[in-house]
């Protein structure tokens, strides 16, 4: 394998490598992102619940 | 401690340790090239990822780790690729060191005013590697910044 060929192919499987990664992080990011969100929709589901509850005795209370 | 500040102080600090004393060394000596520093970047990049790398096998192993199971996979993946593809830089680094063409003559390609045939391709070479050696520090420097803060924070 001449020199120049070597230099060429480490070149490409290094920045092929770095692109296979950063593909991987992104990927990662995005799936804290939407288990971030889930979270979020659970928290706020809980909340509502909580509060909902209270209110509906009250309302059966006054009836 | 908060185990952010942890991170930074024993690994990020530490990790650039060789790359500051390298380049502080340098300017002292009124030298300031940056491409000989790929090495102690590589040494930077395998520092962070093998730190990883256990961080995350050990989360593994706990009960609330392996909830988080979905997201610490493709992390534990990516930090042990880039571990072995860092070292595996850090070799060819080696070996493109020890191939340069000025050696024959006692003397360096990276040194200036040097003309010894081969030595233009030999420097292309180092200014890519450097290049590609800054983006893949980089690279594992916020990732693992990253990685750490989503595993602290549960």
């Amino acid at each position: 394998m001449s020199t120049e060929t070597y230099y060429q192919l480490v070149l490409i499987v290094g920045w092929s490598v770095l692109g296979v990664m950063g593909a991987i992080g992104l990927w990662t990011v995005f799936l804290v992102m939407r288990e971030d969100r889930a979270r979020a929709r659970d928290a706020t589901v809980r909340q509502e619940r909580r509060i909902g509850a209270p209110d509906r005795r009250a309302h059966a209370e006054t009836r | 401690m908060n185990p952010m500040l942890r991170w930074f102080v024993f690994t990020i600090a530490f990790g650039l340790l060789p790359f500051g004393v390298s380049v502080l060394l340098q300017l002292l000596s009124g030298r300031a090239a940056l491409v000989p520093h790929s090495p102690a970047l590589l040494f930077f990049a395998v520092m962070i990822c093998a730190a990883q790398v256990g961080a995350i096998f050990s989360s593994f192993l706990d009960a609330q780790g392996s909830d988080n199971r979905e997201i610490l996979s493709p992390l534990f993946g990516i930090f042990l690729l880039g571990a072995v593809f860092s070292a595996a830089m850090y070799g060819v680094y080696m070996h493109h060191d020890l191939n340069d063409p000025g050696l024959r003559w006692n003397t360096s390609c990276s040194r200036p005013g040097v003309k010894v045939d081969g030595c233009s391709q030999w420097l292309i070479f180092s200014v890519n590697l450097f290049t590609l050696s800054v983006w893949v520090a980089a690279f594992a420097g916020v990732l693992g910044t990253w990685s750490e803060w989503t595993r602290s924070r549960g």
